[in-house]
Protein backbone atom coordinates (compact mmCIF):
# COMPACT_ATOMS: atom_id res chain seq x y z
CA UNK A 1 0.00 0.00 0.00
CA UNK A 2 1.56 3.30 -1.06
CA UNK A 3 1.84 6.17 1.35
CA UNK A 4 0.63 9.42 -0.16
CA UNK A 5 1.94 11.26 2.86
CA UNK A 6 -0.64 14.00 2.58
CA UNK A 7 -4.01 12.35 2.26
CA UNK A 8 -5.91 14.45 4.70
CA UNK A 9 -9.55 15.42 4.86
CA UNK A 10 -12.18 14.65 2.24
CA UNK A 11 -11.43 16.56 -1.00
CA UNK A 12 -13.32 19.82 -1.29
CA UNK A 13 -15.73 20.36 -4.18
CA UNK A 14 -13.19 22.42 -6.10
CA UNK A 15 -10.52 19.74 -5.67
CA UNK A 16 -12.92 17.11 -6.98
CA UNK A 17 -13.66 19.34 -9.95
CA UNK A 18 -10.01 19.81 -10.82
CA UNK A 19 -9.37 16.08 -10.44
CA UNK A 20 -12.29 15.41 -12.75
CA UNK A 21 -11.05 17.81 -15.40
CA UNK A 22 -7.56 16.33 -15.29
CA UNK A 23 -8.87 12.76 -15.49
CA UNK A 24 -11.15 13.58 -18.41
CA UNK A 25 -8.54 15.45 -20.39
CA UNK A 26 -6.01 12.66 -19.95
CA UNK A 27 -8.59 10.02 -20.88
CA UNK A 28 -9.48 11.97 -24.00
CA UNK A 29 -5.80 12.03 -24.89
CA UNK A 30 -5.58 15.81 -24.94
CA UNK A 31 -2.69 15.96 -22.55
CA UNK A 32 -0.59 13.82 -20.29
CA UNK A 33 0.12 14.08 -16.62
CA UNK A 34 3.83 14.36 -17.40
CA UNK A 35 3.30 17.54 -19.41
CA UNK A 36 1.14 19.06 -16.68
CA UNK A 37 3.77 18.16 -14.08
CA UNK A 38 6.54 19.75 -16.16
CA UNK A 39 4.64 22.98 -16.53
CA UNK A 40 3.79 23.23 -12.84
CA UNK A 41 7.39 22.52 -11.93
CA UNK A 42 8.62 25.21 -14.32
CA UNK A 43 6.49 27.86 -12.67
CA UNK A 44 7.22 26.67 -9.16
CA UNK A 45 10.97 26.45 -9.51
CA UNK A 46 12.48 27.95 -12.61
CA UNK A 47 10.45 31.05 -13.34
CA UNK A 48 10.22 33.62 -10.59
CA UNK A 49 11.32 37.01 -9.26
CA UNK A 50 14.98 35.99 -9.16
CA UNK A 51 14.89 36.52 -12.92
CA UNK A 52 13.65 40.06 -12.57
CA UNK A 53 16.12 40.78 -9.79
CA UNK A 54 18.97 39.87 -12.15
CA UNK A 55 17.59 42.25 -14.75
CA UNK A 56 17.40 45.07 -12.22
CA UNK A 57 20.89 44.43 -10.83
CA UNK A 58 22.31 44.46 -14.35
CA UNK A 59 20.59 47.78 -15.05
CA UNK A 60 21.96 49.27 -11.86
CA UNK A 61 25.53 48.31 -12.79
CA UNK A 62 25.50 48.90 -16.54
CA UNK A 63 24.14 52.20 -17.91
CA UNK A 64 24.09 50.95 -21.51
CA UNK A 65 22.03 47.95 -20.48
CA UNK A 66 19.71 50.23 -18.55
CA UNK A 67 19.14 52.34 -21.66
CA UNK A 68 18.39 49.25 -23.76
CA UNK A 69 16.07 47.95 -21.06
CA UNK A 70 14.02 51.14 -21.03
CA UNK A 71 13.96 51.33 -24.85
CA UNK A 72 12.91 47.70 -25.47
CA UNK A 73 12.19 45.67 -22.36
CA UNK A 74 11.49 42.38 -24.12
CA UNK A 75 14.78 42.40 -26.04
CA UNK A 76 16.95 43.47 -23.10
CA UNK A 77 15.33 40.95 -20.77
CA UNK A 78 15.83 38.37 -23.50
CA UNK A 79 19.58 39.14 -23.44
CA UNK A 80 19.67 37.54 -19.98
CA UNK A 81 17.83 34.49 -21.30
CA UNK A 82 14.38 35.25 -19.90
CA UNK A 83 11.22 35.12 -21.97
CA UNK A 84 8.17 33.05 -22.75
CA UNK A 85 4.42 33.16 -22.15
CA UNK A 86 3.11 36.49 -20.86
CA UNK A 87 6.45 38.09 -21.66
CA UNK A 88 5.93 38.81 -25.32
CA UNK A 89 5.81 42.53 -24.75
CA UNK A 90 7.56 43.76 -21.63
CA UNK A 91 7.89 47.42 -20.75
CA UNK A 92 10.14 48.53 -17.90
CA UNK A 93 9.07 51.54 -15.83
CA UNK A 94 11.88 53.52 -14.27
CA UNK A 95 11.45 54.87 -10.75
CA UNK A 96 13.10 58.27 -10.32
CA UNK A 97 13.30 60.84 -7.51
CA UNK A 98 10.19 62.41 -9.09
CA UNK A 99 8.09 59.33 -9.95
CA UNK A 100 7.19 56.09 -8.19
CA UNK A 101 5.54 53.50 -10.44
CA UNK A 102 3.20 50.71 -9.38
CA UNK A 103 1.45 48.07 -11.49
CA UNK A 104 -2.01 46.50 -11.31
CA UNK A 105 -4.33 44.56 -13.61
CA UNK A 106 -7.87 45.67 -12.82
CA UNK A 107 -9.53 43.26 -15.26
CA UNK A 108 -7.93 40.00 -14.18
CA UNK A 109 -4.33 39.33 -13.12
CA UNK A 110 -1.98 40.15 -15.99
CA UNK A 111 1.59 39.97 -14.76
CA UNK A 112 5.06 39.66 -16.35
CA UNK A 113 5.55 35.93 -15.74
CA UNK A 114 9.03 35.47 -17.24
CA UNK A 115 10.59 37.95 -14.82
CA UNK A 116 8.37 37.61 -11.76
CA UNK A 117 6.80 34.14 -11.99
CA UNK A 118 3.12 33.81 -11.10
CA UNK A 119 1.42 36.63 -9.22
CA UNK A 120 0.86 36.50 -5.46
CA UNK A 121 -2.65 36.05 -4.13
CA UNK A 122 -3.03 39.68 -3.02
CA UNK A 123 -2.25 40.95 -6.53
CA UNK A 124 -5.21 38.97 -7.86
CA UNK A 125 -7.58 40.02 -5.08
CA UNK A 126 -10.58 42.20 -5.69
CA UNK A 127 -9.34 44.60 -3.03
CA UNK A 128 -6.00 45.27 -4.74
CA UNK A 129 -7.46 45.48 -8.23
CA UNK A 130 -10.20 47.91 -7.23
CA UNK A 131 -8.32 50.08 -4.76
CA UNK A 132 -4.89 50.50 -6.34
CA UNK A 133 -6.28 52.70 -9.13
CA UNK A 134 -8.48 54.66 -6.75
CA UNK A 135 -6.33 55.23 -3.63
CA UNK A 136 -2.78 54.09 -4.38
CA UNK A 137 -1.03 55.90 -1.54
CA UNK A 138 -3.42 54.38 0.98
CA UNK A 139 -2.86 50.89 -0.39
CA UNK A 140 0.92 51.42 -0.45
CA UNK A 141 0.78 52.49 3.19
CA UNK A 142 -0.85 49.13 3.96
CA UNK A 143 2.27 47.53 2.48
CA UNK A 144 4.34 49.71 4.80
CA UNK A 145 5.37 52.02 1.98
CA UNK A 146 5.28 55.79 2.32
CA UNK A 147 5.83 57.86 -0.79
CA UNK A 148 6.97 61.45 -0.01
CA UNK A 149 4.60 64.22 -1.08
CA UNK A 150 6.95 65.54 -3.74
CA UNK A 151 7.04 62.20 -5.55
CA UNK A 152 4.27 61.37 -8.01
CA UNK A 153 2.65 57.96 -7.70
CA UNK A 154 2.02 56.68 -11.24
CA UNK A 155 -0.25 53.64 -11.43
CA UNK A 156 -0.17 51.44 -14.56
CA UNK A 157 -3.15 49.24 -15.39
CA UNK A 158 -1.98 46.44 -17.72
CA UNK A 159 -5.31 46.26 -19.50
CA UNK A 160 -4.04 45.17 -22.91
CA UNK A 161 -1.01 43.20 -24.12
CA UNK A 162 1.88 45.01 -22.44
CA UNK A 163 3.26 43.59 -19.19
CA UNK A 164 5.01 46.02 -16.89
CA UNK A 165 8.04 45.66 -14.64
CA UNK A 166 9.14 48.41 -12.25
CA UNK A 167 12.84 49.27 -12.18
CA UNK A 168 13.35 50.48 -8.60
CA UNK A 169 15.91 53.10 -7.68
CA UNK A 170 19.25 51.72 -6.56
CA UNK A 171 19.47 52.04 -2.78
CA UNK A 172 21.89 54.52 -1.25
CA UNK A 173 25.14 53.10 0.08
CA UNK A 174 25.40 50.26 -2.45
CA UNK A 175 28.07 51.74 -4.70
CA UNK A 176 30.67 49.20 -3.68
CA UNK A 177 28.51 46.12 -4.25
CA UNK A 178 28.95 43.74 -7.15
CA UNK A 179 26.09 42.79 -9.46
CA UNK A 180 25.70 39.46 -7.63
CA UNK A 181 25.51 41.26 -4.29
CA UNK A 182 22.82 43.59 -5.60
CA UNK A 183 20.48 40.80 -6.75
CA UNK A 184 19.20 39.85 -3.25
CA UNK A 185 18.28 43.49 -2.58
CA UNK A 186 15.63 43.37 -5.30
CA UNK A 187 12.35 41.76 -4.29
CA UNK A 188 9.21 40.89 -6.19
CA UNK A 189 7.33 43.63 -4.36
CA UNK A 190 9.88 46.22 -5.51
CA UNK A 191 9.28 45.17 -9.11
CA UNK A 192 5.49 45.41 -8.78
CA UNK A 193 5.97 48.75 -7.07
CA UNK A 194 4.25 48.19 -3.73
CA UNK A 195 7.59 48.61 -1.97
CA UNK A 196 10.32 51.19 -2.57
CA UNK B 1 -4.30 7.59 -11.21
CA UNK B 2 -4.67 8.84 -7.68
CA UNK B 3 -6.53 12.10 -7.23
CA UNK B 4 -4.57 15.06 -5.93
CA UNK B 5 -5.31 16.08 -2.39
CA UNK B 6 -5.19 19.32 -0.48
CA UNK B 7 -2.05 20.46 1.24
CA UNK B 8 1.32 21.41 -0.14
CA UNK B 9 4.18 19.07 0.67
CA UNK B 10 6.66 21.13 2.66
CA UNK B 11 9.63 19.90 0.65
CA UNK B 12 8.66 21.70 -2.59
CA UNK B 13 11.78 23.77 -3.25
CA UNK B 14 11.39 27.52 -3.33
CA UNK B 15 14.42 28.28 -5.42
CA UNK B 16 12.97 31.31 -7.15
CA UNK B 17 10.71 33.38 -4.97
CA UNK B 18 7.95 32.10 -2.78
CA UNK B 19 5.55 29.28 -3.50
CA UNK B 20 3.27 30.10 -6.39
CA UNK B 21 0.22 28.21 -5.16
CA UNK B 22 -1.61 27.96 -1.87
CA UNK B 23 -2.90 24.45 -2.46
CA UNK B 24 -2.10 21.54 -4.72
CA UNK B 25 -5.36 21.81 -6.64
CA UNK B 26 -4.44 25.36 -7.62
CA UNK B 27 -1.20 24.16 -9.17
CA UNK B 28 -3.04 21.41 -11.04
CA UNK B 29 -5.64 23.89 -12.30
CA UNK B 30 -2.85 26.12 -13.56
CA UNK B 31 -0.89 23.29 -15.14
CA UNK B 32 -3.95 21.80 -16.81
CA UNK B 33 -4.88 25.06 -18.50
CA UNK B 34 -1.30 25.71 -19.55
CA UNK B 35 -0.87 22.19 -20.90
CA UNK B 36 -4.16 22.30 -22.77
CA UNK B 37 -3.29 25.62 -24.45
CA UNK B 38 0.23 24.39 -25.25
CA UNK B 39 -1.23 21.29 -26.89
CA UNK B 40 -3.29 23.56 -29.14
CA UNK B 41 -0.34 25.86 -29.85
CA UNK B 42 -2.41 28.63 -28.38
CA UNK B 43 -1.51 31.58 -26.15
CA UNK B 44 -3.51 32.77 -23.15
CA UNK B 45 -5.70 35.37 -24.94
CA UNK B 46 -8.81 33.24 -25.30
CA UNK B 47 -8.52 31.81 -21.80
CA UNK B 48 -8.01 35.32 -20.42
CA UNK B 49 -11.35 36.46 -21.87
CA UNK B 50 -13.12 33.68 -20.00
CA UNK B 51 -11.14 34.48 -16.86
CA UNK B 52 -12.12 38.15 -16.97
CA UNK B 53 -15.76 37.19 -17.38
CA UNK B 54 -15.61 34.69 -14.54
CA UNK B 55 -13.95 37.22 -12.25
CA UNK B 56 -16.47 39.91 -13.16
CA UNK B 57 -19.47 37.62 -12.60
CA UNK B 58 -18.40 36.08 -9.33
CA UNK B 59 -18.80 37.76 -5.93
CA UNK B 60 -15.84 40.09 -5.35
CA UNK B 61 -13.93 37.92 -2.93
CA UNK B 62 -14.24 34.69 -4.82
CA UNK B 63 -10.87 32.94 -4.62
CA UNK B 64 -8.92 33.54 -7.79
CA UNK B 65 -8.39 29.92 -8.77
CA UNK B 66 -12.07 29.14 -8.43
CA UNK B 67 -12.74 31.74 -11.13
CA UNK B 68 -9.84 30.16 -13.03
CA UNK B 69 -11.47 26.72 -12.94
CA UNK B 70 -14.79 28.19 -14.08
CA UNK B 71 -13.02 29.92 -16.97
CA UNK B 72 -11.23 26.71 -17.93
CA UNK B 73 -14.46 24.70 -17.89
CA UNK B 74 -16.10 27.24 -20.18
CA UNK B 75 -13.15 27.12 -22.55
CA UNK B 76 -13.32 23.32 -22.65
CA UNK B 77 -17.10 23.34 -23.12
CA UNK B 78 -16.74 25.84 -25.97
CA UNK B 79 -14.18 23.57 -27.62
CA UNK B 80 -16.55 20.61 -27.35
CA UNK B 81 -14.09 18.77 -25.13
CA UNK B 82 -16.40 18.64 -22.13
CA UNK B 83 -20.15 18.80 -21.98
CA UNK B 84 -21.54 20.72 -19.04
CA UNK B 85 -24.57 19.33 -17.26
CA UNK B 86 -27.87 20.94 -18.25
CA UNK C 1 -17.04 26.85 -37.96
CA UNK C 2 -18.92 29.23 -35.69
CA UNK C 3 -22.62 29.38 -36.42
CA UNK C 4 -22.76 26.31 -38.69
CA UNK C 5 -25.76 24.13 -37.97
CA UNK C 6 -26.89 20.60 -38.51
CA UNK C 7 -24.06 18.69 -36.89
CA UNK C 8 -25.90 17.69 -33.76
CA UNK C 9 -24.96 18.22 -30.15
CA UNK C 10 -21.53 17.28 -28.89
CA UNK C 11 -21.95 14.24 -26.69
CA UNK C 12 -19.32 12.07 -25.16
CA UNK C 13 -19.99 8.39 -25.84
CA UNK C 14 -20.86 6.45 -22.74
CA UNK C 15 -17.91 4.20 -21.91
CA UNK C 16 -15.81 5.86 -24.61
CA UNK C 17 -12.44 4.10 -24.99
CA UNK C 18 -9.29 6.09 -24.39
CA UNK C 19 -8.72 6.31 -28.15
CA UNK C 20 -10.78 4.73 -30.85
CA UNK C 21 -7.58 3.92 -32.68
CA UNK C 22 -4.03 3.91 -31.27
CA UNK C 23 -2.90 6.40 -33.91
CA UNK C 24 -5.07 9.09 -32.34
CA UNK C 25 -3.01 9.03 -29.17
CA UNK C 26 0.18 9.24 -31.17
CA UNK C 27 -1.07 12.39 -32.92
CA UNK C 28 -1.49 14.14 -29.60
CA UNK C 29 2.01 13.26 -28.52
CA UNK C 30 3.38 14.38 -31.88
CA UNK C 31 1.50 17.64 -31.64
CA UNK C 32 2.98 18.57 -28.30
CA UNK C 33 6.40 17.09 -28.95
CA UNK C 34 6.98 18.54 -32.41
CA UNK C 35 5.70 21.92 -31.34
CA UNK C 36 7.89 22.01 -28.28
CA UNK C 37 10.96 20.86 -30.22
CA UNK C 38 10.44 23.50 -32.91
CA UNK C 39 10.04 20.91 -35.65
CA UNK C 40 6.89 22.47 -37.05
CA UNK C 41 6.59 25.86 -38.63
CA UNK C 42 3.60 27.94 -37.83
CA UNK C 43 0.76 27.55 -35.41
CA UNK C 44 -1.63 24.63 -35.58
CA UNK C 45 -4.62 26.92 -35.85
CA UNK C 46 -3.84 28.55 -39.21
CA UNK C 47 -2.92 25.08 -40.56
CA UNK C 48 -6.24 23.68 -39.45
CA UNK C 49 -8.03 26.60 -41.01
CA UNK C 50 -6.24 26.00 -44.34
CA UNK C 51 -7.53 22.44 -44.66
CA UNK C 52 -9.90 22.24 -47.62
CA UNK C 53 -13.44 22.54 -46.21
CA UNK C 54 -14.68 19.26 -47.65
CA UNK C 55 -11.80 17.42 -46.06
CA UNK C 56 -12.23 19.31 -42.83
CA UNK C 57 -15.86 18.39 -42.40
CA UNK C 58 -15.32 14.74 -43.20
CA UNK C 59 -12.28 14.35 -40.97
CA UNK C 60 -12.45 13.22 -37.44
CA UNK C 61 -11.06 15.46 -34.74
CA UNK C 62 -7.68 13.68 -34.54
CA UNK C 63 -7.42 13.34 -38.28
CA UNK C 64 -7.52 17.14 -38.59
CA UNK C 65 -4.72 17.40 -36.05
CA UNK C 66 -2.69 14.81 -37.90
CA UNK C 67 -3.05 16.69 -41.18
CA UNK C 68 -2.00 19.98 -39.61
CA UNK C 69 0.97 18.42 -37.79
CA UNK C 70 2.05 16.96 -41.13
CA UNK C 71 1.66 20.31 -42.89
CA UNK C 72 3.70 21.98 -40.19
CA UNK C 73 6.49 19.42 -40.40
CA UNK C 74 6.64 19.65 -44.18
CA UNK C 75 6.48 23.44 -44.05
CA UNK C 76 9.47 23.52 -41.71
CA UNK C 77 11.45 21.11 -43.88
CA UNK C 78 11.65 18.53 -41.10
CA UNK C 79 10.07 15.87 -43.29
CA UNK C 80 9.08 15.77 -46.94
CA UNK C 81 5.79 14.62 -48.34
CA UNK C 82 7.68 12.02 -50.36
CA UNK C 83 9.28 10.55 -47.25
CA UNK C 84 5.96 10.38 -45.47
CA UNK C 85 4.20 8.83 -48.47
CA UNK C 86 6.97 6.28 -48.93
CA UNK C 87 7.03 5.21 -45.30
CA UNK C 88 3.26 5.02 -45.16
CA UNK C 89 3.20 2.86 -48.28
CA UNK C 90 5.82 0.36 -47.18
CA UNK C 91 4.67 0.09 -43.57
CA UNK C 92 7.91 -0.55 -41.78
CA UNK C 93 8.47 -1.18 -38.12
CA UNK C 94 6.35 0.51 -35.48
CA UNK C 95 8.38 3.16 -33.71
CA UNK C 96 10.26 1.74 -30.72
CA UNK C 97 8.63 2.41 -27.39
CA UNK C 98 10.77 3.58 -24.53
CA UNK C 99 10.42 1.40 -21.48
CA UNK C 100 10.90 4.22 -18.99
CA UNK C 101 10.19 7.94 -18.55
CA UNK C 102 12.72 10.15 -20.30
CA UNK C 103 13.69 13.49 -18.83
CA UNK C 104 14.99 14.48 -22.25
CA UNK C 105 11.46 14.25 -23.62
CA UNK C 106 10.29 16.80 -21.10
CA UNK C 107 13.19 19.16 -21.77
CA UNK C 108 11.85 20.43 -25.11
CA UNK C 109 8.60 21.31 -23.41
CA UNK C 110 10.53 23.34 -20.88
CA UNK C 111 12.42 25.04 -23.70
CA UNK C 112 9.14 25.82 -25.44
CA UNK C 113 7.83 27.42 -22.30
CA UNK C 114 10.99 29.46 -21.80
CA UNK C 115 11.40 30.83 -25.29
CA UNK C 116 9.90 34.15 -26.36
CA UNK C 117 6.69 33.66 -28.30
CA UNK C 118 6.17 35.57 -31.52
CA UNK C 119 4.74 38.98 -30.80
CA UNK C 120 2.12 40.79 -32.79
CA UNK C 121 3.05 44.22 -31.46
CA UNK C 122 3.39 45.62 -34.96
CA UNK C 123 4.27 49.32 -35.18
CA UNK C 124 1.07 51.29 -35.00
CA UNK C 125 -0.11 53.75 -37.63
CA UNK C 126 -3.17 54.97 -35.84
CA UNK C 127 -5.27 58.03 -35.35
CA UNK C 128 -3.55 59.45 -32.28
CA UNK C 129 -0.05 60.61 -31.36
CA UNK C 130 1.82 60.93 -28.09
CA UNK C 131 0.61 64.05 -26.33
CA UNK C 132 -2.90 63.99 -27.83
CA UNK C 133 -5.82 64.46 -25.47
CA UNK C 134 -8.27 61.59 -25.92
CA UNK C 135 -11.62 60.74 -24.35
CA UNK C 136 -12.81 57.23 -23.63
CA UNK C 137 -16.16 56.50 -25.23
CA UNK C 138 -19.04 55.75 -22.92
CA UNK C 139 -20.15 52.35 -24.09
CA UNK C 140 -21.57 49.05 -23.07
CA UNK C 141 -19.78 46.82 -25.55
CA UNK C 142 -21.19 43.52 -26.74
CA UNK C 143 -18.90 40.58 -26.41
CA UNK C 144 -15.34 40.59 -25.15
CA UNK C 145 -13.50 43.83 -24.59
CA UNK C 146 -10.79 45.20 -22.37
CA UNK C 147 -11.96 48.69 -21.49
CA UNK C 148 -12.05 49.13 -17.71
CA UNK C 149 -15.27 50.74 -16.49
CA UNK C 150 -13.57 53.37 -14.38
CA UNK C 151 -12.10 55.24 -17.40
CA UNK C 152 -15.22 55.42 -19.51
CA UNK C 153 -16.07 59.03 -20.28
CA UNK C 154 -12.76 60.28 -18.88
CA UNK C 155 -10.23 62.37 -20.80
CA UNK C 156 -6.51 61.70 -20.64
CA UNK C 157 -3.27 62.17 -22.56
CA UNK C 158 -1.56 59.65 -24.81
CA UNK C 159 1.67 58.87 -22.97
CA UNK C 160 3.07 56.00 -25.04
CA UNK C 161 2.19 54.02 -28.13
CA UNK C 162 3.56 50.48 -27.79
CA UNK C 163 2.16 48.91 -30.91
CA UNK C 164 -0.89 47.35 -32.51
CA UNK C 165 -2.61 44.11 -31.53
CA UNK C 166 -5.82 42.43 -32.61
CA UNK C 167 -8.70 43.43 -30.37
CA UNK C 168 -10.27 40.40 -28.63
CA UNK C 169 -12.28 38.57 -31.25
CA UNK C 170 -10.59 40.32 -34.21
CA UNK C 171 -7.71 39.36 -36.50
CA UNK C 172 -6.53 42.76 -37.65
CA UNK C 173 -3.93 44.66 -35.54
CA UNK C 174 -5.30 47.86 -34.05
CA UNK C 175 -3.27 50.56 -32.32
CA UNK C 176 -3.18 50.40 -28.51
CA UNK C 177 -2.47 53.59 -26.58
CA UNK C 178 -1.17 54.02 -23.04
CA UNK C 179 -3.40 56.87 -21.89
CA UNK C 180 -2.53 58.74 -18.70
CA UNK C 181 -5.40 60.11 -16.58
CA UNK C 182 -5.03 62.53 -13.68
CA UNK C 183 -6.59 61.02 -10.57
CA UNK C 184 -8.80 64.10 -10.15
CA UNK C 185 -10.28 63.48 -13.60
CA UNK C 186 -11.18 59.91 -12.63
CA UNK C 187 -12.24 60.26 -9.01
CA UNK C 188 -12.93 63.94 -8.36
CA UNK C 189 -11.09 66.76 -6.64
CA UNK C 190 -10.80 64.90 -3.36
CA UNK C 191 -8.68 62.21 -4.97
CA UNK C 192 -5.07 61.65 -4.02
CA UNK C 193 -2.67 63.44 -6.39
CA UNK C 194 -1.19 61.22 -9.06
CA UNK C 195 -2.08 59.43 -12.27
CA UNK C 196 -3.32 56.16 -13.68
CA UNK C 197 -2.14 55.00 -17.11
CA UNK C 198 -4.35 52.49 -18.91
CA UNK C 199 -3.71 50.62 -22.18
CA UNK C 200 -6.65 51.16 -24.53
CA UNK C 201 -7.45 50.01 -28.04
CA UNK C 202 -8.11 52.78 -30.55
CA UNK C 203 -11.78 51.85 -30.90
CA UNK C 204 -12.34 52.88 -27.26
CA UNK C 205 -11.08 56.44 -27.87
CA UNK C 206 -12.24 59.61 -29.45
Amino acid sequence: MSDDGHRGAEPSPIERRVDAIESLLVEKGLLTTEVVDAIVETYEQDVGPLNGAKVVARAWIDDDYRARLLADGTAAIGELGFGGPEGEHLVVLENTPAVHNVVVCTLCSCYPWPVLGLPPRWYKSHAYRARMVREPRTVLAEFGTTVPDGVEVAVWDSSAEVRYLVLPERPDGTDGLSEDDLVPLVTRDHMIGVVR
Amino acid sequence: MSPVTAGVPPEIPRVNGELAFDALWESRAFGLAAAYLASRDEDWARFRRHLMDAIAEAPPDTPYYEAWVTAFERLLAGDGVLVTAP
Amino acid sequence: MGGMHGFGPVEPEAGEPVFHEPWEGRVVGLMIGTGAAGLRRGSIRPAIERIDPATYLASSYYERWARSVEAGLVGAGTLTEAEIDARAATGGARPARLEHDSPELVAPIRAFLDSPQPTSGAPAAGAFAVGDRVTVRRMAPEGHHRCPRYVRGATGTVARIEGAWPHPGDDRPEAVYSVRFANADLWGDDAEPGSVTVDLWERYLT
